[in-house]
């Protein structure tokens, strides 16, 4: 877990309060929610963007 | 039903009653002896408070007698470590403000019908959250209702629109009795708003201190010379009332005579100031005063040559020297009205009597972790206004979560951390209202224990006037 105090915004609305919002789910940096969301199930309720698949192919 | 409107100054206070009828518009100003009351309190551990101009015209030596003269007290609003003990009593800022306004409420009743029980109050463009509150409960405990604030320049503008119509930049030049603030200001289709503002503790009080030091020195030339500083508070007050009264009357005569009784050991001292003199007596501090303007509009990354108007207010514009220093750099773009002095306080009672729509310029939200701004309230929004619940959650894993606040332009205003515990879907709730005094409450808490949350205020939104 990071300890740093983040110097730019970190949070994104969540409209419908789900987990799988796919708007929120599109921003997410975090490697184990994106691989719990993506590489665990079998149809992922958002595209990844560029940077996600950067964050998944290297692991922390 | 008249209105009141009032311009609590750090030096003088105007007020001003407005009435509109029949689709005309009249303006009454209310002070003392044909001027803002000054902003001054003089306590007594054992006698009545005094204020006003009953305490300017004898402050030296009301301290001699054992008065604690409070001067200032609009500056000190909202500092909770100031207070004064006299006669056993803790007088804070807020209770010194209370006290003023209250004098000020019985004097203006005393000359109108109608009592003064609410009226628009005008304040510095960079009034901070906590000194419009305390001045909200000061006005309170004085028995006048804050129904809203407004800018001080954006009240000069409102009562000389008709004047300056058509102009869109709009320098407002108002020097008072302590302080000058330049203000640059925008108007465009009946939206005001404030672009840049630059100020220095100058005013009309130094003037009225240089040309009594001036007559002090000329008087001093002949038998034994006392410094200016050696003279009794009464001497002092003396000099100090008389040169006020010479700067005044060489705002429209080309020559003051003084006379002074009982004056450093003289029977009587006549002395005279020409505008000449005068002119060259405060030359610097007219040209500091000029150099204000200069950096306001640098500020607002514009030239003078760029500004349509100079909006000259405030008692010291009154003064000869800076009308022809500001009419050589602005040329007919200086607009200087009647009364300067009672202009922002007629914009404020305007504004009361019209009861204008303050609605939201720019969109206002929480800048998201991809760089774009989620509106919390969207602009034209009618002033107060409350939002919804929001839920956000955090992109990564981390102990804060970070709400920055933001405009329209995304302009960064206010930053709130919120702990939390790792990576969170949904959760983290954001509520916020923007208040009568146009300040915006934020919190945001996890929704399960609201009690851990973070609040902030924010009083950089602009707002437009709209006027049905």
């Amino acid at each position: 877990m990071k300890s740093n105090i983040a110097l730019r915004s970190n949070v994104y609305i969540n409209r419908t309060r789900r987990k799988t919002d796919p708007d929120f789910l599109a921003q997410v940096l975090d490697y184990k929610v994106l691989s719990e969301e993506y590489n665990e199930r079998k149809e992922p309720v958002a595209p990844l963007s560029l940077l996600q698949r950067e964050i998944l192919r290297k692991p922390p | 039903m008249a209105s009141y409107g009032i311009d609590f100054g750090t030096t003088n206070t105007a007020v001003v009653e407005c009435l509109f009828l029949n689709n005309k518009m009249s303006a009454t100003p209310l002070g003392e002896m044909n001027q803002p009351f000054p902003s001054l309190i003089a306590l007594h551990p054992e006698k009545p408070s005094l204020f006003g101009m009953e305490v300017k015209k004898r402050r030296r030596q009301l301290k001699s007698e054992g008065y604690e003269v409070i001067s200032s007290f609009k500056s000190i609003l909202g500092n909770k470590e100031w207070s004064v003990t006299v006669g056993g009593l803790d007088y804070t800022a807020e209770d010194v403000t209370a006290l003023f306004l209250s004098r000020v409420k019985k004097a203006v009743e005393s000359k109108s019908n109608v009592p003064m029980t609410e009226a628009v109050i005008s304040i510095p463009v960079d009034f901070q959250p906590e000194q419009r509150a305390a001045l909200r409960r000061a006005a309170l405990k004085a028995g006048i209702r804050a129904r809203s604030f407004v800018s001080e320049p954006t009240a000069a503008y409102i009562y000389c629109q008709k004047e300056i119509a058509g102009a869109s930049n709009v320098a407002v030049f108002d020097w008072g009795g302590g302080t000058l603030d330049v203000s640059i200001l925008t108007a465009e289709n009946g939206v005001i708003q404030e672009l840049a503002v630059s100020g220095r503790r100058l005013g009309g009080n130094d003037i009225d201190e240089t040309l009594a030091r001036h007559f002090h020195a000329r008087i001093m030339r002949t038998g034994i010379p006392k410094a200016f500083e050696d003279m009794t508070g009464t001497e002092r007050d003396q000099i100090i009332n008389q040169s006020e009264e010479a700067k005044k009357r060489l705002s429209t005569e080309d020559f003051a005579p003084i006379l002074l009784m009982k004056y450093g050991g003289r029977k009587i001292a006549r002395e005279s100031v020409s505008l000449e003199e005068f002119q060259g007596l405060i030359a610097q501090k007219v040209e500091d005063a000029a150099d204000v303007l200069r950096q306001a509009a640098r500020k607002a990354h514009i030239t003078i040559e760029q500004l349509d108007s100079i909006l000259m207010v405030g008692g010291s514009c009154e003064m000869r020297p800076i009308i022809r220093r500001l009419e050589q750099i602005g040329g007919s773009r200086v607009y200087r009205p009647d009364n300067a002095q009672w202009v922002v306080a007629g914009g404020a009672a305007f504004l009361a009597e019209q009861r204008p729509v303050y609605k939201l310029q720019h969109d206002f939200g929480v800048l998201m972790s991809d760089g774009s701004l989620y509106p919390v309230f969207k602009a034209g929004q009618e002033i107060p206004c409350q939002s919804p619940e929001f839920s956000f959650g955090v992109v990564e894993d981390t102990t804060n979560a970070v709400f920055i606040f933001a405009d329209g332009q995304k302009n960064e205003l206010k930053r709130v951390l919120l702990p939390i515990k790792g990576f969170q879907y949904e959760g983290l709730r954001l509520k916020a209202f923007i208040d009568e005094d146009m300040i915006a409450h934020v919190f945001v808490y996890q929704s399960y224990n609201e009690k851990k949350g973070r609040s902030a205020e924010i009083n950089q939104l602009s707002f437009a006037y709209c006027i049905e």
